[in-house]
Order: structure tokens, then sequence, then C-alpha cells
């Protein structure tokens, strides 16, 4: 019961956690998001020192003396450097801990000192990776959950539909979902998003599509295997229509079935959707989701394994969560002989 | 297979893009290209047109590299593909179907451990694995390339393989978990144990058997996702194979390509299909013409 009380903590914190710290994950700006408070780390006074010296430095200055005096600093230097705006800019984006960097009168620098907000660094457009992965992790959330939900529900409708109805429209149901089978699955979502458009709803659709046969083969053998039970026949026999006995026998029987499917097919979601943002054939700039974000990290792997190994984390979390939510509805399996 | 071909042609040309937009920039130039390539005559005459040519075994030729007779385009992509697919198929088999076996026999807890891993082997994309596996074996332990293809050269194949035939065991390994574990509750199962069978021999002489249908009827949508992962397989690790041409086709809005690409792997997935139904009575012989569960 903990477990599950856990598991829907995290999924509301990943809901909310991204209005909690502000900024729109499409804007340029996201850099500028307000960043909790308890995330910043101020660099030490001795390693803000070094800090101020290399950036000196690297202007081509001799710092002789640097005074901290709380989040300023002033530096003097053994000679004056020229009095260059470009200057200033270049130590201002040199390092963003350290900001606010003017010429004093007396030819000394000064600058302000930040705390540390990018944890896991910037993208190559400036915005904050913490940011964006928190942003794709709600993303790609609600997608997989949509598709979760669509395939679940279409598939056990059609399932029970085609367990109970005649011959020909079992048939008729099965093979027309079995040729989604045969189509290359980039080729309908690329087809599908010419014609929808490249938005959550229109990809959960197409992805749903692609997961359906198999979640309606699932459930209609299940029912297959419930509806020859004893109870079942007794329904029959006792005058039960159709419709009443899948509601009342049917359903319920393989209800319990649905949510350990649910969780792979939501995996299977994550999937695609990341195979998809890899090939730059689903979601695009400036959406982001967790397959964007991935796909962008791997290629940095070597240079910046940080943001990948934090974002594949998330992505073990998100689905070790639904693995357990799926779990929650198990009962009444048949006993093991072994 | 025609009908998804056909469906594939219309639709295609009907969506958005041009495949000469790129390489003719006026307009008077692309009417022209379009008059050559055929692009200006009504679909109906095209689709009629493609048929014929596709009757004699003809694929017509790509419409962005002119004068590529598609039909060489695709075989000779669809050989390398094939060298990384099926040996992937066959790996993912073995691990799949081998541990299965092994998880049937062991604990509870062993068992649910390894279902959880076998699913966040399916969410974990290729492109996170396959770049790892580079990094660690072709980077820091130099032992294998990093990336591309050489005819012939096996070493550049063993990777992609590997990279594909992850995500591949881990979904064979839950459907035929699944299916043993249903097998796994019949009394037979009971009997035999009676007898004094072990856990593994009773997995492998009795219930592995029963539990290779359900697991069959799996194999057309584990075609399926092979050429799905392949796709990504073949662009991390820059293979010219039938993933990239189709992938190619399709920004390049390369009509003859897509239609050729799409019928070769929906005959694929078909085919499979068709050996896997054929294959239930081998395995179980009541299953005749009675409509069967699963």
């Amino acid at each position: 019961m903990t477990r599950i009380v856990l598991a829907v903590a995290v999924l509301v914190v990943i809901a909310i956690l991204p209005a909690l710290l502000g900024g729109d994950p499409t804007s340029q700006n996201l850099s500028a998001a307000r960043a909790p408070a308890s995330w910043t780390a101020k660099p030490t006074a001795q390693q803000a020192e070094i800090l101020i010296a290399e950036a000196v430095i690297a202007v081509g200055g001799t710092p002789r003396a640097i005074s901290i005096d709380g989040q300023d600093f002033a530096v003097v230097l053994r000679d004056a450097l020229s009095d260059d705006p470009a200057l200033t800019e270049f130590l201002d984006r040199r390092d963003p801990r350290l900001t606010w960097w003017r010429l004093d009168a007396d030819g000394g620098l000064a600058g302000r000192i930040e705390p540390m907000r990018h944890l896991l660094g910037t993208d190559g457009l400036g915005r904050d990776q913490l940011t964006r992965l928190l942003h794709g992790l709600r993303m790609t959330a609600s997608f997989a959950g949509m598709v979760t939900l669509l395939v679940i529900t279409a598939g056990a409708i059609l399932g029970l539909l085609a367990a109970l109805s005649p011959r020909w429209l079992d048939e008729v149901v099965m093979r027309s979902l079995e040729a989604v089978y045969a189509f290359p699955v980039f080729l309908i979502v690329v087809l599908g998003t010419l014609y929808l458009g490249v938005s959550v709803a229109a990809l959960a659709l197409l992805i749903a599509l692609i997961e359906l046969p198999d979640a309606t083969r699932f459930t209609r053998g299940a029912a297959l295997r419930v509806r020859v039970e004893e109870y079942v026949r007794a329904a029959r026999a006792l005058g039960l229509s159709t419709t009443q006995l899948a509601w009342r026998h049917l359903f319920p029987a393989i209800l319990s079935l649905l949510p350990p499917y649910g969780a792979i097919v939501f995996a299977r979601a994550v999937a695609i959707e990341s195979a998809l943002s890899f090939l730059a054939l689903g979601f695009q700039e400036p959406q982001i989701t967790l397959g964007l974000f991935l796909a962008e990290a791997s290629a940095q792997m070597e240079a910046r394994p940080l943001p990948l190994l934090v974002a594949t984390g998330f992505l073990v979390l998100l689905v070790l969560i639904v693995l357990i939510l799926g779990q929650t509805g198990r009962q009444g399996r048949p006993e093991r002989m072994l | 297979m025609m009908l998804v071909a056909s469906v594939t042609f219309v639709l295609i040309r009907q969506a958005p893009g041009n495949p000469l937009a790129t390489t003719f920039a006026g307009q008077a130039l692309r009417a022209n290209a379009a008059a050559q390539v055929g692009l200006d005559r009504p679909i109906l005459v095209q689709y009629t047109d493609w048929l014929r040519h596709l009757a004699r075994g003809e694929l017509g030729e790509s419409m962005v590299f002119r004068g590529q007779p598609v039909r060489a385009l695709i075989f000779d992509a669809a050989a390398i593909t094939l060298q990384i697919a099926v040996p992937a198929l066959l790996l993912a088999a073995g691990l799949a179907l081998g541990g299965a076996v092994l998880a049937a026999a062991a604990s509870g807890r062993a068992r649910r451990w390894a279902g959880g891993l076998a699913v966040l082997g399916i969410a974990i994309p290729v492109f996170v694995t396959a770049p790892f596996l580079a990094l660690v074996i072709g980077v820091w332990l130099r032992v294998l390339p990093v990336a591309g293809y050489a005819p012939g050269d096996p070493t550049y194949l063993l990777m992609p393989i590997l990279a594909l035939a992850l995500p591949l065991a881990a979904s064979l390994y839950l459907v035929s978990t699944q299916a043993l574990e249903e097998v796994l509750s019949h009394p037979s199962i009971r009997t035999a144990r009676a007898k004094g069978l072990g856990r593994l021999h009773t997995v492998t002489g009795h219930a592995f058997r029963a539990a290779a249908i359900p697991v069959l009827s799996f194999a057309g949508p584990l075609v399926a996702a092979t050429l799905l992962g392949s796709v990504v397989v073949e662009s991390v690790f820059d293979i010219p194979g039938l993933g990239r041409v189709f992938l190619d086709a399709m920004t390049g809005r390369d009509y003859a390509v897509i239609a050729g690409t799409t019928l070769v792997t929906s005959a694929t997935v078909i085919l499979t299909n068709l050996v896997a139904d054929l294959s239930y009575p081998l395995l179980d012989p009541r299953q005749g013409m009675t409509r069967e569960t699963g």
C-alpha cells in the first residue's frame, strides 16, 4: 500500500514540478526561470576566489588582490585593463556563476557571485537543462498515459466485441486490425502527422492505433477463455443478452488483467515516442519530451554524461512507477502447480 | 499487402511536399522535371502504370536519385538489414526463451525482478543503449569499430546486432513468461512434479511446448518491431540499410522508393504471420479448424 501511495505521490510531483519552476519550455528564456532556493548552490568564498582569478586571467589581466563581500566581489589588478565593453560582456557570459562584471574607476574589476542555477548545465541556446528535462518528463508521462488509456479502453471494447460477436464479425475486426501491423510504424506516424499536425493528441492517437491490434488480441484471448467457463454458460442459459453478458461477467473477469498490460503499453509508448523523436519524425523543438531530451543528450554522451544519466534515471523511475501501479489491480491469479 | 502499398501510394502523393522541390528551384524547371518523371499525370494513371510495372517485378525509378532503379536500391539495402535483423532476432529469441524458462523455474521474487527489468528494457530507447555500447566497447575497450559499415566485415555488425536484440529480447521475454505462467497452472504440471521431475525439467519438458503457441503468435509483431528498431539502429551506427533508405525517402518524398519499401516491409510482416499461423497445427494437433484462444 505504501508503494502505491509513493508512486502516486511521485506522479503528482512530476505533474506539478514544472509549474513550480515557472518558465515556458518553448521560450528561449528558460535560463531566467525561477529556481527553488533549495537547489541553489552558491560557490564558497575559496571556490569563488579561484573562479574569479581564472576569469580575470582568461581576459589577460593579473589579479593582485580579490575581496569578497557577501555577494559582491572586487578585484585589484596589477595593470589596468582597456576600457572595452566587449571585455565585461565576455566575462558575463564566461561563467554563469559570476555576473555583473564592470570596470572600477581605478581600473579594477568588480562583479557579483550568482547562486549556481544550472545543475545540469544549459543547452545550445542557453536554456536550463533540468527545467527542460522536467517539462519533458511531464510531457512524456501525460503522452504515454494518454496512449495507454486510449489503447486499453479501445482494446477492451474491441476485444470483447470480437470474442462475443458472430464469427464473421470477429474475423472482420481481427483481420482489419492485423492490417495495421503490415504498415511500417514510421509510415503511419509520418503520414498521420502530415494530416493531423504534430500535436500531443495527434501523436497519441497514432501511437494508440499502432498498439491497438495487440491490445485487442490480448483482451479477445482473455475473453474467449472466460467465455467457456461454466458460470458464463449458465448466465447465457438464463437468458442474458450478449451486452449484459459482456458487461456483467466477461468485463469484470478480464478487468484485473488490464493494468499489468497497460504498464507494458505505457513502456512501449515511451519507447516509440523516443524513437520517433530521435529520428526527428515525432515531437519537434520547441516541444520537449523525454525522448527528445534523451536523443539530444545521447549525442553528447562522452562530453556531458550527466544530463543523459539523470534523464535515463527519470525514465527508469517513471516506468517503475507505472509498473507498480499496474501490479495493484492484480488478484485471483491461477495457482501455479510448480 | 497490395492494400497497404496502394493506400500508401495514394496518401503519400496527396501529402504536402514534393520530391522535386529540393532539386529544382524554378517553377518552369520543376514542371519540366515533373513531366519527365510522370508526376503531372492524373493519379489514377500513375497508379495503373505503377501496377503494370509491379506485375513485371519492377518498382520504378527513384525520383530523387534520377535513374536509380528502386528494386536494386531496396534489395541492396535489405541485404544489409537482413545481416543485422536475422542474427538479432535469433539472439533475442535465445536470450528471451532461455530467460523465460529459467525464470519459470526460479522463485517468485526473482521472477518479479526479471519482469521489471524486461519492461525497463522495452522503455529505454535503443539510441541510449546503442551509443552507450559504442562508447564502452568501441571507444574505451577499442574492441569493435564504433560505427559505419564495410561489406564483408562482420565486426561492424556485432554492436548493431546486440543493440537491436536487447529490446526485442525484453518484449519476447514478457510474452513467453506470460504464456508459461498460464501453462504452469495446468494440472498436468502437478502430475509431472508428482512423478518426481525437477523444476527445470518440468518447464523444458512439459510447459515449454504448450506455451509455444502464444509465443509464436507474437512473431508478426516481433518482426515489425525488429524493422522499427533497425531504422533507429542503422541511423545510430550509420549503416546503409533498409531503414536508412526508407527514412531518406520519407524526408525527400521519394514516392517510388516509399511505395517500394512499404511493399517489402509489409510483405515480410504478413509472410511471418502466415508462417506462424500455418505452424500452429504442427505444434499442437488439436489446433485444427477450431476457434483458438490467444
